[in-house]
């Protein structure tokens, strides 16, 4: 497990100026890394709330500081927001006053997430429901703003084809965009049919825009009936067995992804040569 | 917050002097030193500054009572009205709590939850390094749908200001940025712009640059502008 007793960890998440939970999962995160004491200082910040992207510096003591990309694919936010408003310059960046940041990867791109999205499969689908007759649906926003989230979910949709063949077929759907999420029970042919969100929240979309999609609500439910929607599993609808799970993001195991993000940073980005002195 | 991370914090010693220093206020929140526990280490308690007198009770029956610092985070997600605070800044924190915690670090911790990033704002500022933006160098560096908060008039800018981070309606942090190099804020009094002018033992909460919610505001505003004035041409 990666440890920098020295740097400091930071966290990047999106965050709502509306939706109270969209920054939990960053939250909750941060509270767990920093329980294991693997860096001297664990933060979070965010575009849309605060601590903002713009405030976090005053707040860090270390020189060092690893910032990982609390988002679900490279776009608009990983390529131009964050390293704008954190006055990124590329993959090390060494300030004036002499600290330096590292940019990793954003989570949702590793190759971690596919044993996560595998392991949130299984326990949702329990195991009783066998594979062979299982459709397993990764669902994401997919919209023309940002090409790469569709991108990253057809690449662990590949993955998990190769890791984990069983499956009677695992597929990709949107909300915005064809394979459209609403149309899961024609593209699915199996009997049991598992949706996994690829968000990295349980916001409006999870819990309210996609059960409304699959059928599960008649319409928008209210935010309090949040939990219900993922409790009641499996249902039947529209002739299958539908099993649907929170948002990827929200898995407690994320904390092992963000942390691997760090490694992978080290094993291929770190430049020797720019180390503090 | 291990041992370590104590020691090397610089931001937490500055914290723990400041503390011990007679800090008693940050916000909204009220810090009131309750002795020491067995082992000598300082006890607090955090709570919403209208509900000191209450705070201070052996056993404040009205108020509930929490333990963790991180307990922080739920007390300041919504008001009383149960509505989202985004900023955390916002005048509206609910009362009705207290939070007993031990030691300046976890004091430190909850108040990073209530006012995140503040403390180290508020040291970097009176070590003279925390740089501020001009509200105008924010409004053009934004892209995307934000790239039209550029457009916003001089008249506007200080309208906006005016509106979103008033102390009693909008938000309590001190302004330390101008409009524009040359152009100062002149829709607010002295006050919100002098982080000095707080009450004993009061720590400021800085604004070094215009949050989200401002930007945000500006792209609103500067496209009415432009729909008023288009609606004036034809
Ligand atoms: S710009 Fe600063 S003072 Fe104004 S509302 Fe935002 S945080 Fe508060």
């Amino acid at each position: 497990m990666v440890s920098h007793p020295d740097a400091a960890l930071l966290i990047l998440g999106h965050g709502s100026t509306e939706n109270p939970d969209s920054s939990d999962p960053t939250w909750h995160h941060v509270q767990a890394i920093r329980k294991l004491g693997l860096f001297a200082e664990v933060h979070c910040a965010f575009w849309k709330e605060e601590p903002t992207f713009r405030q976090i510096r005053p707040a860090i003591d270390s020189r060092e500081i690893y910032v990982v990309p609390n988002f679900i694919s490279e776009g608009y936010f990983t390529q131009e927001v964050i390293p704008r408003e954190l006055e990124l310059t590329g993959r090390t960046t060494v300030f004036s006053d002499g600290t330096m940041a590292h940019y990793c990867d954003p989570v949702g791109i590793h190759p971690s997430m596919t044993d996560l999205l595998l392991r949130r499969a299984r326990e949702i689908a329990g195991p009783d429901t066998p594979l062979s007759e299982t459709s397993l649906i990764v669902a994401g926003h997919g919209t023309s703003l940002n090409a790469n989230s569709a991108a990253a979910i057809r690449d662990q949709v590949e993955r998990i084809r190769e890791r984990e063949p069983a499956y009677a077929e695992v597929l990709d759907a949107y909300m915005e965009e064809a394979p459209f999420v609403a149309d899961w029970d024609r593209l699915a042919s199996a009997p049991n049919v598992v949706v996994v969100p690829f968000f990295i929240s349980d916001g409006l979309h999870s819990y309210q825009d996609i059960p409304v999609m699959l059928g599960i609500e008649d319409s928008p439910s209210a935010a309090a009936s949040r939990n219900a929607v993922f409790r009641q599993n499996p249902r039947r609808l529209r002739d299958r067995t539908l099993f649907y799970s929170g948002a990827i993001g929200a898995d407690p195991s994320m904390v092992g992804v963000i942390l691997d993000q760090v490694a992978w940073f080290d094993a291929h980005h770190r430049d020797p040569a720019a180390a503090l002195s | 917050m291990s041992d370590t991370a104590t020691e090397n914090s610089t931001t937490l010693r500055f914290f723990a002097d400041w503390l011990d220093a007679g800090g008693a206020r940050v916000g909204q929140i009220a810090i009131l030193p309750r002795g020491t526990d067995g082992d000598g280490r300082a006890k607090y308690r955090l709570c919403h500054r209208d509900d000191a007198d209450e705070a201070q009770n052996a056993t404040p029956a009205t108020l509930e009572r929490y333990h963790r610092a991180d307990d922080a985070l739920e007390i300041s997600k919504s008001n009383a009205r149960g509505d989202y605070r985004p900023l955390k800044s916002s005048p509206d924190l609910r009362r009705g709590w207290y939070l007993a915690l031990t030691g300046a670090a976890a004091v430190r911790e909850a108040l990073d939850f209530f006012h995140p990033a503040m403390i180290g704002s508020f040291f970097r500022h009176r070590d003279g390094a925390l740089r501020t933006v001009p509200l105008r160098q924010t409004l053009e560096r934004q892209t995307g749908m934000y790239r039209f908060a550029r457009n916003i008039s001089p008249a506007g800018a200080q309208a906006l200001i005016r509106e979103h981070c008033d102390s009693t309606r909008g938000c309590l942090k001190k302004i330390l940025w101008p409009v524009s190099a040359d152009e100062p804020i002149a829709s607010l009094p002295p006050e919100k712009l002098d982080p000095a002018a707080v009450a004993a033992g009061e720590m400021p909460l800085l604004c070094n640059e215009a949050c989200h919610l401002l930007v945000a505001g500006a792209r609103l505003a500067a496209k009415r502008e432009a729909a008023a004035a288009s609606e004036g041409d034809s």
